[in-house]
């Protein structure tokens, strides 16, 4: 229906409706966390990253461009902001697991299922967890948007600002990255 | 295994080849055991991050957002600048510049020398103060006793230049309009007679003087001192100094009211 398409929703926002800018909150909210918090691996810093997202989307209607995908807009809003939060982050996650001894490590890995049944499943999870925030932004970027959250690779071109092929080599990079970077974490060899 | 090998196991790994390349290398990796391992590596890696995808609960509610909103305006914020060392560096180099212009030398600072032949009046109390009559005239009184008297005859004596006009009824007077500007304005020189004012004069080539730069008052002559020209009327001779060779000029400081005489 016209009436719910993206496109259609942004026009009547613009003009006032505020309830429609409600519901592309509300279809593209999860989207956002997901991305948000695979980016930062804490759900409070990723529901602020989603809220403040949708706070520029509100005040920057004016300059979205109709011929653009409203997600691939909103995900570049939430990526830029995602970059500035690891920026500021990761000096402070590194400083708090040093204070605890690591016995912070649960905050960054999510919801942990049963620890005493899934050990080595944990044990992997973590591992990825701490590889992954230790990749560059850019590479993380890539490997959230391709393997987890499984855009396609001309939508990751958008997000990221770049061509198809070039999206198809960042990822292929990032990784490569990760597996050079999770390889020492579980004990394996290269 | 070589570069290109690892990029089409990492490609096959996540599905990212067509069917007949995923079968083609995947026929490769069996027979290189570097490159099965690395197959398994990948593959390995890409089930660990589908793992990852489950993510707790939000928190997120559309009252939350109205409030953010509100709390933060519904105009955006101003962009800051990413380079602000690029705004300084600008700034920088403009201070440069102002301080560079500011030290420069302008012509008005250089000293400038200017040869003045001024003819020697004798006596300062020769000229008396300037009288300005209810036309606007001026006229200057001479004291006669202070004036040094040469003799026509007498060829040594030195020329004294003329100080002033003394409009008098007697002369044939011409006024310059107002607001007129005159530059090397030729002018005529009249010999007075030692009666008129004591002024020592005698006959000087036509043409010898000229008016440099003047502006006149655009108000006529009969306005209030303070609204008349204090420009400097220069009078100019044809005498010319023995050693530099300068033109002898005679600088008057009163120009409310300047007639010429032809």
């Amino acid at each position: 229906m016209e009436l719910d398409t993206d496109a259609a929703l942004v026009r009547r926002a613009r003009d006032g409706d505020y309830g429609a800018f409600e519901a592309l909150f509300e279809r593209y909210r999860v989207m956002t966390y997901r991305f948000a918090y695979q980016m930062v691996g804490r759900r409070d810093d990723a529901e602020d990253i989603v809220q403040e997202a949708f706070v520029r989307a509100y005040q920057n209607l004016h300059r979205y461009r109709d011929e653009a995908k409203f997600t691939t807009w909103l995900l570049r809003i939430v990526t830029n902001l995602c970059t500035d939060e690891a920026r500021k982050n990761q000096r402070r996650t590194v400083l708090e697991q040093q204070e605890a001894g690591g016995s912070l490590d649960w905050m960054t890995i999510g919801n942990t299922e049963d620890p005493v049944d899934n050990l080595e499943d944990d044990r992997r999870k973590l591992a990825l967890r701490k590889a992954m925030n230790a990749l560059p932004d850019h590479h993380r970027k890539m490997i959230v948007l391709r393997d987890i959250e499984e855009k396609e690779y001309p939508e990751i071109a958008r997000i990221v600002g770049c061509t198809v092929g070039g999206a198809k080599l960042r990822v292929l990079r990032a990784r490569r990255a990760l597996k050079d970077r999770i390889a020492p974490l579980l004990g394996e060899g290269k | 295994m070589d570069k290109r090998q690892e990029e089409n196991i990492a490609k096959l790994a996540f599905g990212d080849l067509s069917e007949a390349q995923a079968a083609e290398v995947r026929a490769q990796a069996a027979a290189n055991p570097d490159a099965a391992r690395a197959l398994d590596s990948y593959a390995t890696l890409r089930d660990d991050l589908r793992r990852l995808r489950d993510v707790p609960p939000d928190q997120l509610s559309k009252e939350r957002l109205r409030n953010a909103i509100l709390t933060q305006g519904l105009n955006p914020k101003p962009v800051r600048s990413s380079f602000p060392w690029m705004w300084a560096s600008t700034a920088g180099l403009a201070a440069v510049l102002a301080i560079a212009v500011m030290m420069r030398p302008t012509e008005q600072s250089k000293p400038e020398t200017v040869a003045m032949n001024y003819p020697s009046l004798g006596s300062s109390d020769l000229i008396q103060p300037l009288n300005v009559d209810d036309q606007g005239l001026m006229s200057v009184n001479f004291n006669k006793d202070a004036a040094p008297v040469y003799d026509s005859e007498d060829a040594a004596a030195p020329q004294p230049e003329v100080v002033s006009s003394m409009p008098t009824e007697a002369m044939r007077t011409k006024s310059i309009p107002a607001g007129r500007s005159i530059r090397h304005l030729g002018v005529r020189n009249t010999s007075w007679e030692p009666d008129r004012g004591g002024l020592v004069r005698k006959q000087l080539p036509q043409d010898n003087l000229m008016l440099a730069k003047m502006n006149l008052p655009s108000q006529g002559p009969n306005l209030p001192s303070s609204q008349k020209s204090s420009d400097t009327l220069v009078l100019i001779g044809s005498d010319k100094d023995s050693t530099t060779g300068a033109s002898s000029a005679v600088e008057v400081h009163q120009t409310q009211d300047v007639i010429v005489s032809s």
